[in-house]
Order: C-alpha cells, then structure tokens, then sequence
C-alpha cells in the first residue's frame, strides 16, 4: 500500500518493519496511556493569542505612518514626479502632528506588549493555582472518605459494647436471681465467639470484597434457582452463612422468598436492619429443627471450608432431608485448582480449615444423595491478569490454566 | 569597480580573536588580488578593552593594500550591560528555542543598546553607501553590526561566524540575517545551524565560503624526527591535538584509550596528547604520551607522522586541526554529536564518527587493523574537501564569486533570448499578498523581464498592499492590441469576454478550479463562481491554441474542455517567501515536546480532514504525546468544520486536535517550522503548494495517492494507496517522524524534488510556453 518514487527507500524493506512494529505495538497494549504533557497550561485558546500577537504585528508595521511617502507606483512619469513632490511636501509639513503621533504609537505600543506579557504570566499563575486547588480537593475528599470508613467502624464497635453490656446485665440479673435460689438461667453466655463477631465483619469488609462485587458475583445463580421454582411460597430458600447478606437482598429484589442464617451476631443484626429474615443460630442445629421436605433450596457461599469433615457430612444429609423434592442445594467455595488459591489466598481467611477437592465434593454430595451433581468453575482471571498468549502460547496457556483460572467453584445438586 | 567594505568592531593584525583573524586575512589577501578594499571599524582597540574608549585616532588609514577607516565609538553604561549580559548566560541552554525571544522584556534590548555602538560609523553607512559595491559585515552579535547592516541591508553581507549560544536567539539578529542580501558561512555546520534558527527563508542566499588555514605553509622546513623520545618514523600512534581539558573531552579518549587496552593487551597503538591546558591525562597508563605544549614544528611533525588524529570535543565550531590533519592525508575522528565537525567529517568522507566510550575504544581496534593505503584513502578525501574549504586560494575564490568582485558577473544574462514579441503581459482576476497564483504572475513578469520583455500584471482585483506590483485592470486600458498576454484562469471572472477578443498572440494558464459540487453546501456563491469558471474554459478554448495546466492532472480538465495538447508550467514554490520571522507564541506553544502533524488545506470534504482525524486518533492511541495541527480556512457555522469538532470531541482528542484557521503567514511559517510530519488524506488536489512548502521546511511528507499529489511530490514524500488500514498508516508515521534513517532518506528525496519548483526551474517551461505565443 506504501509507494515512493525515491531511489533511497525500499519499500519491501519499510512495510517489514512496519509490521515488526505493529507487532511490538501490539504486544505494550500500554501505548494509548502515554499522553503525558497537559496541554498547556491556563492559555484556553492561545490561538487567540497568537492573533492577538500578529495584530500587534500590524500595528508595529504601521507605528512610523506618516513618515516616508508612498513610491507612487500607481502613477506614470511627470504625474508621479509632482505626486511625490506633492507627497514630501505634506509628509513635511505633517510632521508637526506625525512626530509626537509616532512617540504615542511606539509608547503605546510598548506598554501593550508588556501588558500583555504580564497577562500571560498572570495565566500562567492562574493554572498552577488551579492545578493546586484541584489537588488539595481530592486529598480532602480522600480524608474524607477515609473519616466515614472510621466512623462506621466505630459506630459497630459502639453496637457490640451495648450488647456486651447487656449480657453482662443479663449474666448479673441470672446471678442474683441464682443467689435468691431460682434454678432457671435462660441469659446468653459470654463465649469468645461473640468477641470476635466484629472482627469477622471487619475482615470481611477488608477482604471479601465490597457489596456490589459480591452481588453482581452471586446474580449468576438467579437462573438455577429460578428454574427450580424456588421461592415461591411453600418453596421458601435458606441461605445459610448469609453474611452481609448479598444474596439475600438479591431474593429480595426478585421478591423471592428466603431467609437467612448465620451465626455471627454482628452480622445478624446488620442483616435486620436491612430488613432481612434472618436467623442466629448455627447451621446444623438449626437444619435439625426443620421437619422433612420444608425448603426449596438451600444456598451456601463460602462457607463449608469453615466445617470439618464430619460437619459437612451431615450438612448434605440434612440439606437432602429438608428439601422438597426437585429442590436445589449449592455450596461455593474457594477453587484449590488455581494454585494462587489453594496455596495462599485460601489461607487469608483464618477461620478457613482446609481446601476443598473439588471432584472429591461432588463424589460426597452424590453419595450421600443428590442427584444431577454438577460442578460450576468461577471467576477466573480475565485482561491483564493473565499472561498474553501471543508470544509463546503454549507456556502462556499452560501457566494460565495454573494461575488464572476460575477462583471459586460450586458444587450443585438436586433432591429427586 | 566600487570598493568592497568589511565592517568589523574592532581590526587589526595581531588580534585574537576568530572574526578578527578572519577580517584580517580575507580583507588583506582579496587586497592582494588587486580589489578595492576599505574596512570600517572603531577607534577601539580590542575586545578586551573597555567598548567606549577611543584608543586609536579617528579618520581614514592605509595599511598595506588596505584602507582602514575608524569612527569613534559612543558613550555607553557598562553595569547595565554586563547585568543584561549576565542575565543572558544564565539562561539555562534547554529553554533556548528558535523563534522565541529567551530575553525576558527590555534586557535584549539593554543588550544592544549598550554594547558596542558608533553612531558615527552607522551615520557614515548612511550616507556612502552608494560609494560601495558591497559590505561584509561581521561578526553576528555586536551592535556596530546589528544596528549598522539595516542602513545597507541591499548591499551586505553578512559573516555571522554564527554559534549555537544565547545571543543567537535575539531578535536582532533575526532581523539581520533576514535582511541582508547573503550570508557567508564558515562551515556547512555553521549553515545547518543558521537553518534551524531561522528556516528555509534564508537558505538560498547563503554559501559556505569556508576558513583558509595558514600553518600548512610551514612545511617547507625539515621536520623533526623525534618529538620528546617518541620515535615518530617508528610508532604508530593517535594523536589528540588542541586545548587539553574537559571541555574537550580528553578524558573520554583518555578512557576510551584503556579500554581498548584491555581487549587489546599486545595492541601496538599509542595515544599521543598534545596542546596546552593544565591538567595531566593518563600519567599512569601504558601507551599513552601526554606532550604538553608542543612547538609549531612539533606540532607539525607529529601531525605529518600520525596513524590517525582523534577529536573528541563536543563543541567545535571550527576544527582547524581536522584541515590540517587532512593536509597531511591523515584520517580523523570526531564526535557524532559536535554539528561542525561531524558534519564536516560526513560532507568529507575523511574520518569516522563516534559517541560514546565504547564506541571510541573501538575506533582505536578498527584504526590499528587499518592498513597504510586505507588510512591514505580516507585522509585523500580529507585533503580533496581541505582544498575546497581551508585552503585560502579556493576560498578567496569563493569570495569573489559571492561578492560579484569578477566584472564579467555583473553584465551576464540580460535581454539574451527574447524572440519576437516586445510585451508579454499578464491577466490575473485576483490579486493578493501572499496567494499561490499571485506570487507565480510575479515569478513570470520577472523571468519576463530578465529576458528583456516589458512585462505588467493587470487584475480585476487587488489587495491595496499590492498596488506597487500590479495595475488594476480598466477595460483592458494599457494593453495593447499588439501585446502578447498571458491569461490566468481560476474560477469565473468578467476578464473572459476580453481575452477571447484579444487580437495579439495570447496563451492561458489554468489553475484548478475545485469540482463546484463539492462547496455547493458551504459556499453556494463560491459554486456558482467555480461553475462559470468551468463552462468559461470550453468558450476560452478555441480561442487560445497555447495553454498550460499546473500539473497533468490540471491538464485533464483543459483536453476535456477542448484544449489542444496542454503543457505543464508547474507552480513556482520557493523558500524566499518564508524569510519573515515566525509567530513566537505560536513557535512557544508548539515547541513543547509533541510530535506536531500538519496539514494545511481549507477545511473542506474533498480534502479528508475527517479521514486525517481519525488517523490521527490511531497514531494517538498508538503512541500519545502528540498533536494535529490543521491549517486552513473554515466557515464556523460550517456543516463540515462542526462535523468534524464533532468528530474531536467524541474521540476525546479535544485538547490535542488544533483548528488554526486562516493564518497569517506568520503563523504559518512557526506551524511549518515545528512540524514533524506533513500528512495528507486529500483527495482532491490541483497542486498542493503546501506539499512544496512542507519539503521546503524539511517535513518528512505522508500522502494518500490522488489526484495530482503524487504529480507534486514526485520523488519526494511517501505515498499511501490504500487509507483503511490506519495502523499501518500509524505507525509509516511514526517511522517517518522518529527513525532517523527513514527520515533522512526521504528528505533527502524531498530535497532533490523541491528544487523542480524554483523559478529557474520553470524557466525552460515558461520558454516553451511563449515559443508558443510567438508561433
């Protein structure tokens, strides 16, 4: 497509380097983020200056006017010689006007170019400030945002010492009723659990990821749940370890039927306060309370790595027992395939016991009664995270199907 | 012949100083060849006395075959001086752009103001100018020189002996160098220099006269054999000669040197240093001879016996010793980036180059391999470009030939070829400063006249600051039936009924006129006008049996319209247009580091601004940290122009997309002037005088293949055919802007093609063009 008459060039040679180039570009995809130099500063439209500036240009050309005679040219012969005589003789006698006209013109003159010097740095200033200024702006709002972070967290502190409190009134209460010789204690006990019921929220806050994040993560499932017919009335869905409670502020939203379950304290009372359903109690005993074929799904995010072995065992016998028959049961949990998980981000979460083999759950929910058993792979890593495969795609791949695939994974299955 | 006068602020034999040495030696030996030769200069003796003290009496002198005429010099404040001086150097060298005044207000003037003046010399040019044949002013930077060359401007020359410095940037020496009518340069570094601060509008009237170098004269006398123990028939050495300090880099040769000891432990060659300067260099390191001072004649022996001589300063404006080294047949190496030198070395073909450490450790591997014949054949060329440019005679020559001094010149080439007709006269419908067509009448009516025809532009209508160079035309009053009469012809006009009836011999240039369809929406009248034009060309053409189109393409329309066998009579596109100084904030805004791309043309459809825009975006997305510069009218309530703001903004290139509009010449010599790249998308051109101008400015052009682009740019420029594949369009640009092979090869192209657009290039066409008329 390139064409040149010259001698000096090879074309063959130029569109081989042009491709070798566009190959390089192709691989710093970084290019498009090299606008470096802001276009100048505070002048909006220096075009208007440079004309400004040419108009000033004119006027020094002009600022002698008055002093010599035009050359006539327009004029032939004997006309034009008594037309530049005639031209002399007035620029002469104009003088007496012209001289002090030609000072005020070049002191005027003068004093715009300095003005107008003047002016532009003014302009300069005016940018740096408003360059300052913007500056200062963000890092207050920064400071600001920082503040509200503070201040939530203070103000959750703040609900945990009101119910430690209470316990301790309560514990006091049973004490003295104990003293006057009343057998009953029905209070809440102190247990280190509760404790740590706001250091949990806290590190969820920090790690788990934000609101929005995890519901846009969790819509996916809308369309399982959907399809079983769950949530309808008499289909009722219990999340258990609803946390934050994204999921179920999903169902709410569909208008959904579902409750929650958890037994972080904080935890619970933040979901109340939404306006969710939401039981404190812990997951086995509370399934053990249902009777037989109550519920029309059973949803679990993050939660089964907490539980041991034979915990879990009896979670799917009693998830199966619960069902109606049809319903749906998913646990989600962290991917130990991709080795980044298993090896280390499985392990930020302190509360977490063991990685979970992925086909070794799905034999588990098969043989203990689930039927249709599948296993979903989610959230990988996706754009820049992975390695460009364009180099040598056959390491990139391999290294990717290591480190970037999906992190999490869920295990379905159905009561029959 | 009128005498020859050199104006000097200070003159005398013994001198230090480059200018004055030069003054001395050039006035002196073309007094010796029998000129007339005056020198006008101040009764101060040095430049290392005070400016404004008289030493020396005032009046005229002979002094050998010269006379010298001094003039007092004027009272001046040397505080303030020296503090706008101060000032000056303090400016750090990177904020040093051409076309920007670094002098912060009144300083540059102070600058002049107190600096060497003599009132009574500039009086003196005044008046006796017509006394003189021609001035030789130099230095550039004193202000005898910038305030006394104006007075004289038609007659002088200036020497500017021009450095890359401070001074360089003041705006009175931009005023000099464009008014004077030729500039003598010293070295083609020199003339590169002057180019860059000032553009292709001064190019023309310089020549690189060159520097005679005396001490070659020496030899003659035996020379010594052993120069401080150094057997010099017997060693093979380098030799590093001249001031000896960092400054001159003799440190980089001296690490250079160890290292190729290192990779080279039984290497034979030593390193020989040489020249005054206090510092000692490589006491301790084997194989290298640190001289010292050395005498004339040692100087010359070591010179006449060297394998090679090495001069690794960066900031050379004239090497004296390269010339000698090449009068000795000896090669030379220079640093790369020292322009004199470098360019010097490169023009000659008698060295190598080199930059950094490694690079000149090398230079001793590949010399030391160098047998004798090849170190001969480079110092060969050394010594053929020595005899052009240092030996005095050629030079003197040179001067001759620049200043008119041989009387043959003066009465060569008048009234030689006319035939036949004894006016030709021309009919324009526009007449305007600065308009393509305009300036071509003008370039035509003066080949005319050098040809000894009487010759006159008449037009419809003119700018009333042209009025000095065309007559308006009044019912064809002042052209005779007789008159030969050259008929340009662009859009509609009411000269056609006029012409057609023209009973003298008569031809017609067709200028394009642009497809009326295609501004019907912008402009309706302009439509109806280029309408007319065209239906005129089909009534005009029987009538005129010789014609001529600007290019083949033009000519297509002209056969169309029943023309019998156009010629072509290219638009004549020279660089003199472009001596007037650059907009300064423009050249501040566009010197800011971007790449600038250009394209000049009014914004209309069938010049593909909008294809250009979005090329630009895939340049910007590729690469960033640039800038689109179109030049060109437009219409602000313009479908077009708002289409394509448009355009802008949704790419978000806002900042980054610059509508300049109709500029004045100013702006747009600073627009051509910082500009990397010219890049066209147009798809309708009759010319493209801008693609002549961009080459004129050395700006590597990039253009779609359409109409007659390719006709213009010939061997110049880099042509696309295909405009949908933007990335490889992107990135042709990038090539052409930052890859400093492509880039040379195609200006050096566009170097070759330009000059097919200078007058006396187009004389030949012009000739046949009026054979024609003769019949």
């Amino acid at each position: 497509m390139l064409e040149t008459k010259n001698p000096e060039i090879d074309i063959a040679q130029l569109l081989e380097r042009i491709g070798l180039e566009l190959k390089r570009q192709q691989k710093s995809v970084a290019g498009g983020q090299n606008r470096v130099v802001p276009e100048e500063l505070a002048i909006n439209d220096p075009y208007s200056w440079g004309q400004l500036s040419s108009t000033l240009n004119v006027a020094e050309q002009n600022v002698n006017a008055g002093a010599e005679v035009t050359s006539m040219l327009h004029y032939r012969g004997i006309i034009r010689k008594i037309a530049r005589f005639l031209g002399k003789v007035t620029v002469f006698l104009g003088r007496v006007i012209t001289i002090p006209q030609r000072n005020f013109n070049s002191a005027l003159l003068h004093c715009f170019r300095i003005t107008l010097d003047g002016i532009r740095d003014m302009n300069r200033q005016t940018a740096l400030f408003e360059q300052q200024v913007s500056r200062r702006m963000e890092q207050m709002e920064r400071l600001l945002r920082e503040k509200a972070a503070l201040v939530d967290y203070l103000k959750t502190g703040l609900v945990v010492q009101e119910r430690r409190t209470s316990i301790l009134l309560e514990e006091l209460r049973r004490q003295v009723v104990e003293d006057n010789g009343s057998p009953e204690s029905s209070g809440h006990r102190l247990t280190d659990l509760d404790i740590l019921d706001p250091l949990y929220l806290a590190f969820e806050n920090q790690f788990r990821g934000t609101r929005e994040e995890i519901r846009d993560r969790l819509l996916e499932y809308l369309p399982l749940i959907r399809a079983t017919g769950a949530g309808a009335s008499g289909r009722e869905i219990l999340d258990i370890g609803c946390g934050r409670g994204e999921w179920l502020g999903i169902m709410q939203d569909e208008g959904l039927s579902a409750r929650g379950l958890d037994l972080n304290h904080v935890l619970v009372q933040e979901c109340r306060e939404r306006g969710f359903e939401v039981v404190e109690n812990d997951a086995l005993s509370y399934l053990r309370s249902l009777p037989d074929n109550s519920l029309g799904a059973i949803t679990s995010f993050h939660l089964i790595e907490h539980l041991g072995f034979n915990e879990r065992i009896a979670l799917f016998d009693e998830s199966v027992r619960v069902l109606k028959p049809g319903g749906i049961a998913l646990f989600e949990t962290p991917n130990p395939r991709n080795l980044l998980v298993g090896s280390c981000n499985f392990w930020a979460d302190p509360t977490h016991l063991r990685p979970l083999y992925p086909e070794t759950h799905q034999f588990l929910m098969e043989y203990r009664g689930f039927c249709r058993v599948e296993l979903l792979f989610l959230h990988p890593h996706e754009g820049e995270q992975r390695l460009p495969e364009d180099e040598a795609p056959q390491l990139a791949a391999r290294l990717n199907e290591v480190f970037s695939c999906a992190r999490d994974y869920t295990v379905l299955g159905y009561k029959a | 012949m009128k005498p020859v006068a050199f104006v000097i602020p200070w003159f005398g034999e013994n001198l230090k100083g480059g200018a004055e040495q030069l003054a001395w030696q050039v006035s002196n030996r073309l007094a010796k060849r029998g000129h007339a030769i005056e020198v006008l200069t101040t009764c101060c003796a040095s430049f290392l006395e005070d400016w404004s003290t008289n030493h020396l009496p005032a009046g005229a002198r002979k002094s050998g075959g010269l006379l010298v005429r001094r003039f007092k010099v004027d009272k001046r404040n040397g505080d303030h001086f020296n503090h706008a001086n101060s000032h000056a150097l303090a400016i750090p060298p990177e904020n040093l752009k051409p076309g920007i005044n670094p002098f912060t207000f009144g300083t540059g003037e102070l600058f002049v103001a107190e600096n060497i003046n003599s009132l009574a010399l500039e009086r003196y040019l005044k008046w006796h100018k017509n006394r003189y044949h021609a001035f030789v002013f130099l230095p550039y930077l004193y202000g005898i020189i910038l305030k006394g060359l104006p007075h004289v401007a038609e007659k002088s020359f200036l020497q500017p002996c021009l450095h890359d410095e401070v001074y360089a940037y003041l705006p009175e020496v931009e005023n000099i160098m464009r008014g004077c009518r030729g500039i003598l340069y010293n070295s083609l570094g020199e003339e590169r220099l002057a180019h860059t601060l000032f553009g292709p509008g001064i190019d023309r009237k310089g020549e690189v006269v060159g520097v005679g170098v005396e001490s070659f004269d020496l030899t003659h006398q035996e020379l010594p054999r052993q120069v401080a123990g150094l057997d010099l028939e017997e060693e093979r050495y380098v030799l590093c000669l001249g001031r000896r300090d960092k400054t001159k880099n003799t440190a980089l040769l001296v690490e250079a040197y160890q290292k190729y000891r290192k990779s080279h432990p039984d290497g034979r060659l030593k390193l020989v240093i040489a020249g005054p300067g206090e510092e000692k260099f490589g006491v301790s390191v084997q194989g290298i001879y640190d001289l010292g001072l050395v005498s004339e004649l040692d100087k010359e022996a070591l010179l006449s016996h060297c394998t090679a001589l090495f001069q690794p300063s960066r900031n050379e404006s004239y090497s004296r010793v390269i010339m000698e080294a090449w009068f000795y047949n000896r090669p030379v190496a220079v640093h790369a980036e020292c322009l004199a030198t470098a360019m010097a070395v490169d023009a000659a073909g008698g060295g190598v180059l080199a930059t950094s450490c490694e690079e000149w450790a090398q230079l001793f591997d590949v010399i030391s391999r160098m047998g004798e014949s090849e170190l001969c054949e480079l110092g060969e060329k050394g010594r053929e470009y020595a005899r052009q440019y240092a030996e005095w005679d050629v030079v003197i020559d040179r001067y001759e030939k620049v200043l008119g001094l041989h009387s043959s010149d003066a009465s060569a080439g008048k009234g030689q070829s006319r035939t036949g007709l004894r006016s030709i006269h021309q009919l324009v419908p526009g007449f305007a400063y600065g308009d393509a067509i305009s300036n071509q009448t003008m370039i035509i009516r003066d080949l005319l006249k050098k040809q000894g025809y009487k010759s006159e532009i008449f037009t419809e209508q003119i700018d009333p600051s042209m009025t000095h160079e065309a007559r308006l035309f009044k019912d064809g009053k002042g052209i005779k039936a007789n008159v030969g009469l050259i008929y340009h012809h662009s859009i509609g006009a009411g000269l056609t009924d006029f012409v057609v009836n023209h009973p003298g011999p008569k031809s017609l240039i067709y200028h394009n006129i642009t497809p009326p369809e295609l501004v019907r929406d912008a402009d309706p009248q302009l439509a109806v006008k280029l309408e007319q034009g065209l239906k005129d060309l089909s009534r005009l053409a029987p009538n005129f049996p010789v014609s001529a189109g600007d290019s083949r393409f033009n000519c297509r329309d002209l056969e169309e319209s029943g023309f019998i066998s156009p010629s072509v009579l290219p638009i004549c596109v020279a660089p003199e247009k472009w001596n007037i100084p650059a907009e300064p904030n423009m050249m501040m805004r566009l010197q800011d580091g971007k790449d600038n791309i250009l394209f000049v043309g009014r914004l209309v459809a069938n010049k593909c601004q909008h294809d250009l825009v979005n090329a630009f975006a895939e340049y910007f997305s590729m690469y960033g940290n640039c800038r689109l510069i179109l030049v060109g009218g437009f219409i602000e309530k313009e479908s077009y122009y708002q289409s394509l703001k448009e355009q802008v903004r949704l790419r978000g290139l806002e900042g980054d997309v610059l509508f300049a509009g109709k500029v004045t010449d100013n702006i747009l010599h600073s627009c051509y002037r910082c500009a990397d790249l010219f890049w066209s998308m147009s798809e309708h051109e009759g010319f493209g005088v801008p693609l002549v101008e961009a080459m004129w400015f050395d700006i590597p052009v990039l253009a779609y293949k359409s109409s007659a682009i390719p006709e213009t740019l010939g061997e110049g420029g880099l042509l696309f055919t295909d405009k949908q594949n933007l990335k490889e369009l992107a990135v042709a640009a990038r090539l052409l802007m930052h890859d400093p092979d492509v880039r040379a090869r195609i200006l050096s192209g566009q170097k070759r093609r330009r000059k097919a657009f200078l007058p006396e290039a187009i004389q030949p066409q012009l000739d046949a063009l009026v054979r024609g008329m003769n019949g």
